[in-house]
C-alpha cells in the first residue's frame, strides 16, 4: 500500500496536533457557559472508530496520559489515561454499530464523548473533592458535552480525509464521497461514466457511505449484513448482471428463444468493497468456471466468467422441466426486497435467471414485502411457491422448517424469540442430518435478506451440487484480502476452509494478505482496517464439508464452525 | 458482538495501570518517581507549547494598543528584560502595566506568557518561565491589573499557575480605605455570565460599599500571596438573612480569560505596600458629596454616589 508508515503515523500525529491545539487555543477560548469541547477525547473516540478497540484503547490511554502529564495539568496522573482508554475501546466497540452509515458514526462518537466527560467529571469529583466543587461540575459539563458533540462530526470528517487522501490521494478522498469530484482528474470522471451505463449499480461506488468509518464491512466481497440483517439494504445490491447477461435487458433481447448457453457473468464489482457477499456464495454454487482456490467473488470482480449449472438457483435452466400451474403467467419472476430497485441482489440473480428460461411457463412472482420484515405468512407463501414448481435441483427442494415456538413473537420469551430457519433436503433421513446438507440457523431478527439468503441457500445447496462440486472441485479455500484473526471475515484464520485448520486461528499480518481481484484497498477501510466488518461476514460455515459459505451474524471468531 | 481475548487483556492491562497511577498519585502527590515523570512530560510538552503559542498569538486582544503611544523610549529595556525576541505591541503593553505595578509595590517579579491551559475542571494555566528562572511554588502571579493566581507546580521552563478565578482558591483580602480583612473566592468556570468573585469579610464591624477595592492581605510569609497585590473592586452587596458579617461580588481586576504577560513574584516587598498598587481612584468627587450633601437627602440614591467610581475603575 501506498504510504502505508504514513498511515501508522497518522493517529499519534494528530493525537499530538490536537494535545497542543487543546491546551493552547481550546481551552483558551471564552465560550459561553464556562466549558470548552475537548479535541482530544473526540479524536480518541473517531480513531478509535476507525482502528477498533484494541488500538483505541492504546491511542486513548496514551493520549490521556499525554494530556495528564502536559504542564497545566492539575489532575492526577492517570485520570485522564483511565477515561480516554475507555473511550477508546467503547468507540472501538461501537465501530461495528456504525458500519458505513456517516449518521451512525457521528451518534456513536457522541455517545462515547458523553459518556466520557460524564466518567471524567465523577471521576474528578471523586479524586479532586477539594478541589473541585460539585456546582461547577454540574454546570460546565452539559456546556463541554454540547461543545464536544458540535465538534463530532468535524472531526470525524477530517480523520475521514486525512486518512483517504493519505491512501490514495485525491482520488481517493473523492471516491470516499469526502471531496468534491471536482477535484479528481480525467481517469475517475472516465470510469465513473462508464459505470453508469452499468444497471443501476453504478452510483453506488461513489455514495459517501462506502468505506466509510468502520466500514470495513464494505471492504470483501462477503462482507455483508448479516442474514437476516434487515437494515442497510442498500448494501445488498452488489451482484450486478453485466450487460448481455440474463436479467439484463439487453441479454433478454439477445436470446430470445433458447434457453440460456450465454455464460452468465456475474459482475461483482471489484472497487465496492461491501459487494460480493450472497454473489460469492451463489456463485460458488453455480459457476461451473468455479475452481478451488480462487474466490468467485475474485473471479467475477475479475470480469471473468462462470455459468450456473443446471439445476442451480440462478442458473441454466436447461433440464428444468415446465411444470404447469393453474395461473401460468409469463413473465419474469422477481423477488423484491427493498424499495430500491438495485437492492435484492439475491432477486435480481434469481430473476435473471428464470427470465432467461423462456420455455418454462411458470415463474412465480415472489413478492416480500419491501422494508418490512416478512410475516411468516408470506415467508411460506414464497416458499411454497419455490417448492411447487420444482424449479431449483432435481433432488434439492427446500423445506423450510421454522419451528414455531421460537419464532419472534409468537411466544414472548426473549431468549426463544429466535426464529430458526432450518433448511433441509427431501432425502436427508429425518432424524438425521446430512453431512453435506446445509443448516442454518440465525438467532435474530428475521428479515427480508434472511428469508432471501434462505431462499437462495435453499435452492443453491442441494445435495447433486454438493457432491458434483465436492467431486470436481474439491474443498473451496476462500480467501479474502486482509482477513484478520478474529474478525470472522471469510477466509480469515479462523475460518479457513481447509480442513486442517479450520479452527485454528492464526493473526495474519495485513501486509502479507493477498488481495484478490479488488483493485485498491479502500481508504478509510485502511485505517479501519482490523475491524473490517468482518463481523457481518458470514463465517457460518454450511456444513464443514461442503465448502459453501454462508452468512451469518455470529461473530467473534471463537468458533470456526457450524452453528 | 463479543470482545477477543486480546482486546479483553489489552483493556484490563491499560485500566490497571491508570488506576495504579491514579492510586500512586492520589497516595503520595510528592512521590519522587512521579516527579520526575510529571517533569519530563513538561519539558516536552512544555516546549511544545511554548512552540504553538509564539505560532499563534493565542491571547491577542488583551491589551490596549492605544496606550503604546509615547512609550517608545522603553521599549528596549522591557524587551530586553523579557528576553522575548519580539514582542507584539499588546504584550509590550501588557508588559509595561506589569512593571509599573511591580514598581509601585516593590516586588521583583519574573515576567513570562500564559502559553497554555489546562483542561478539566480546575483553572490553571502553565507559564513559560520554571524553576530555571527561580520560581518556586507557592508564589504569587501577577500581571499588570492585579492578581492572577498562584504557582502550584514548578518545572524546570514551566511553571503551573492556579487561577484566583479557581472557586477552589482562596485568597485573604484587605479592604482599600480601611484595612479591614475578608476572603475572596473564585467565580469558576462559570465566569461567561457573571465572572464575580464573592467577598466574605470576616469582621462584623466592616461595612462595604460598591466601588470599594480590594487587595490582597500578607499570608503567612507571604506564600502564597504577598501583600499589596490589587484583586477587585466591590460592584455589589449581598444581603444575606441572618448573616453576621457582609458580603459582596467583587469584580477582579484582571481578565481571567484573557491573560498574556504575567510576572511571578519571586521576592516579597520589604515592608508592605498597602494600597500602593491600586489604580487610582478616577474621581475624588465622593467625598466632595458627602460634606455637602446631608444625610437624610443622600439615603436614597446610594447606588449614585458608589457608581461612579465603579465605572471608572
Amino acid at each position: 500500500m501506498r504510504k502505508a508508515w504514513l498511515g501508522r503515523w497518522l493517529a499519534p500525529v494528530l493525537i499530538l496536533v490536537a494535545l497542543v491545539v487543546q491546551l493552547t487555543v481550546l481551552n483558551g477560548l471564552r465560550l459561553p457557559g464556562g466549558g470548552v469541547p475537548d479535541l482530544v477525547l473526540v479524536l480518541v473516540a473517531v480513531l478509535a472508530m476507525t482502528e477498533g478497540p484494541v488500538r483505541g484503547m492504546i491511542i486513548g490511554f496514551a493520549a490521556g496520559l499525554c494530556l495528564d502529564l502536559a504542564p497545566p495539568a492539575s489532575a492526577l496522573i492517570g485520570q485522564y489515561a483511565l477515561v480516554f482508554c475507555l473511550a477508546g475501546w467503547g468507540a472501538g466497540r461501537l465501530s461495528g454499530f456504525a458500519g458505513r452509515s456517516a449518521l451512525r458514526a457521528v451518534v456513536s462518537v457522541a455517545v462515547v464523548v458523553a459518556c466520557a466527560e460524564a466518567l471524567a467529571a465523577g471521576l474528578s469529583l471523586v479524586l479532586e473533592h477539594a478541589q473541585v466543587p460539585t456546582a461547577e461540575v454540574r454546570s460546565v459539563l452539559p456546556v463541554s458535552i454540547v461543545y464536544d458533540l458540535v465538534l463530532c462530526p468535524f472531526v470525524l470528517y477530517l480523520v475521514a480525509l486525512a486518512s483517504a487522501l493519505l491512501a490514495d490521494g485525491v482520488a481517493g478522498g473523492v471516491r470516499q464521497g469526502l471531496l468534491v469530484s471536482a477535484f479528481l482528474p480525467e481517469r475517475a470522471t472516465t470510469r465513473k461514466q462508464h459505470k453508469r451505463r452499468q444497471p443501476r449499480l453504478a452510483e453506488a461506488a461513489a455514495r459517501a457511505g462506502d468505506g466509510w468509518l468502520g466500514g470495513g464491512p464494505g471492504r470483501h466481497p462477503g462482507a455483508h449484513p448479516g442474514v437476516g440483517q434487515r437494515a442497510s439494504t442498500k448494501a445488498a445490491s452488489r451482484l450486478r448482471p453485466a450487460n448481455g447477461v440474463p436479467g439484463s435487458a439487453s441479454g433478454l433481447a439477445r436470446h430470445p428463444g433458447r434457453p440460456a448457453t450465454t455464460p452468465a457473468q456475474f459482475k461483482v464489482a471489484g472497487r465496492r468493497r461491501r459487494d460480493g457477499a450472497i454473489g460469492s456464495v451463489v456463485g460458488s454454487g453455480l459457476g461451473r468456471n468455479w475452481q478451488p482456490s480462487r474466490h468467485p467473488g475474485l473471479l467475477a470482480g475479475a470480469g471473468r466468467e462462470f455459468r450456473p449449472r443446471h439445476g442451480d438457483l440462478g442458473g441454466s435452466a436447461a433440464r428444468l422441466r415446465p411444470v404447469a400451474r393453474k395461473s401460468s403467467r409469463r413473465g419474469r419472476a422477481a423477488i423484491r426486497f427493498g424499495a430500491h430497485r438495485g437492492d435484492a441482489s439475491v432477486g435480481r440473480s434469481l430473476g435473471s435467471s428464470w427470465l432467461a428460461t423462456p420455455g418454462r411457463a411458470p415463474t412465480p412472482r415472489l413478492r416480500l414485502a419491501g422494508r418490512h420484515s416478512p410475516a411468516l405468512g408470506q415467508l411460506n407463501s414464497g416458499l411454497t411457491s419455490l417448492r411447487g414448481q420444482s424449479a431449483i435441483g432435481s433432488g434439492g427442494v427446500p423445506r423450510l422448517r421454522m419451528a414455531a415456538t421460537r419464532m419472534a413473537g409468537t411466544t414472548g420469551r426473549p431468549a426463544a424469540a429466535v426464529p430458526r430457519l432450518d433448511f433441509r433436503t427431501r432425502q436427508s433421513a429425518p432424524g438425521r442430518r446430512n453431512p453435506a446438507a446445509p443448516k442454518f440457523r440465525r438467532r435474530n431478527r428475521l428479515g427480508p435478506s434472511a428469508v432471501a439468503f434462505g431462499l437462495v441457500s435453499g435452492g443453491t445447496l442441494d445435495q447433486s451440487t454438493f457432491r458434483a462440486a465436492r467431486r470436481q472441485l474439491g474443498t473451496p479455500r476462500l480467501r479474502l484480502a486482509r482477513g484478520r484473526r478474529s474478525t470472522g471475515t471469510l477466509g480469515t484464520g479462523t475460518f479457513a476452509a481447509r480442513p486442517g485448520s479450520a479452527l485454528r486461528r492464526r493473526p495474519l499480518r495485513l501486509g502479507k494478505q493477498p488481495r484478490f481481484g479488488y483493485g485498491r484497498r479502500s481508504l478509510l477501510s485502511r485505517l479501519a482496517a482490523t475491524r473490517a466488518g468482518g463481523r457481518w461476514l458470514g463465517r457460518t460455515q454450511a456444513g464443514r464439508r461442503s465448502g459453501v459459505y454462508l452468512l451469518g451474524r455470529r461473530s467473534g471468531g471463537q468458533t470456526g464452525g457450524l452453528e | 458482538m463479543r470482545d477477543t481475548r486480546r482486546t479483553r487483556v489489552v483493556l484490563f492491562v491499560l485500566l490497571v495501570a491508570a488506576l495504579a497511577l491514579i492510586a500512586l498519585n492520589y497516595s503520595d502527590g510528592n512521590n519522587s518517581a512521579l516527579r520526575a515523570v510529571r517533569n519530563a512530560g513538561g519539558a516536552i510538552f512544555g516546549g511544545a507549547e511554548n512552540a504553538a503559542s509564539s505560532v499563534a498569538g493565542f491571547f491577542g486582544g488583551g491589551g490596549s494598543a492605544t496606550q503604546v503611544k509615547g512609550l517608545q523610549e522603553q521599549v528596549d529595556k522591557l524587551r530586553a528584560e523579557l528576553s522575548a525576541e519580539q514582542l507584539s505591541k499588546s504584550d509590550y503593553a501588557q508588559l509595561r502595566k506589569l512593571l509599573l505595578l511591580a514598581g509601585a509595590a516593590q516586588y521583583r517579579i519574573v515576567a513570562a506568557s500564559v502559553v497554555a491551559v489546562g483542561t478539566g475542571y480546575q483553572q490553571t494555566v502553565t507559564i513559560d518561565a520554571g524553576s530555571s528562572a527561580g520560581i518556586k511554588p507557592d508564589e504569587t502571579v501577577i500581571n499588570g491589573q492585579g492578581l492572577v493566581g498562584e504557582v502550584t507546580a514548578v518545572t524546570a521552563g514551566t511553571s503551573t499557575v492556579l487561577l484566583a478565578s479557581d472557586p477552589s482558591e482562596v485568597v485573604g483580602v484587605a479592604l482599600a480605605p480601611t484595612g479591614q480583612l475578608g476572603w475572596v473566592s473564585g467565580p469558576g468556570k462559570t465566569a461567561g455570565s457573571s465572572g464575580l468573585m464573592k467577598l466574605q469579610m470576616l469582621s462584623s464591624a466592616a461595612v462595604l460599599k460598591p466601588g470599594d477595592q480590594l487587595v490582597t492581605s500578607a499570608s503567612v510569609n507571604d506564600r502564597p500571596f504577598v501583600p499589596g497585590v490589587p484583586v477587585g473592586q466591590i460592584t455589589k452587596l449581598v444581603v444575606q438573612n441572618g448573616a453576621l458579617t457582609e458580603s459582596a461580588m467583587v469584580r477582579p481586576f484582571v481578565d481571567f480569560s484573557a491573560l498574556g504577560v504575567v510576572g511571578v513574584v519571586i521576592t516579597k516587598p520589604a515592608h508592605n505596600p498597602r494600597f500602593a498598587a491600586l489604580p487610582p481612584l478616577p474621581h475624588p468627587g465622593p467625598t466632595v458629596t458627602v460634606t455637602v450633601a446631608p444625610r437624610a437627602s443622600r439615603s436614597p440614591t446610594p447606588g449614585s454616589s458608589g457608581g461612579t467610581p465603579g465605572t471608572g475603575g
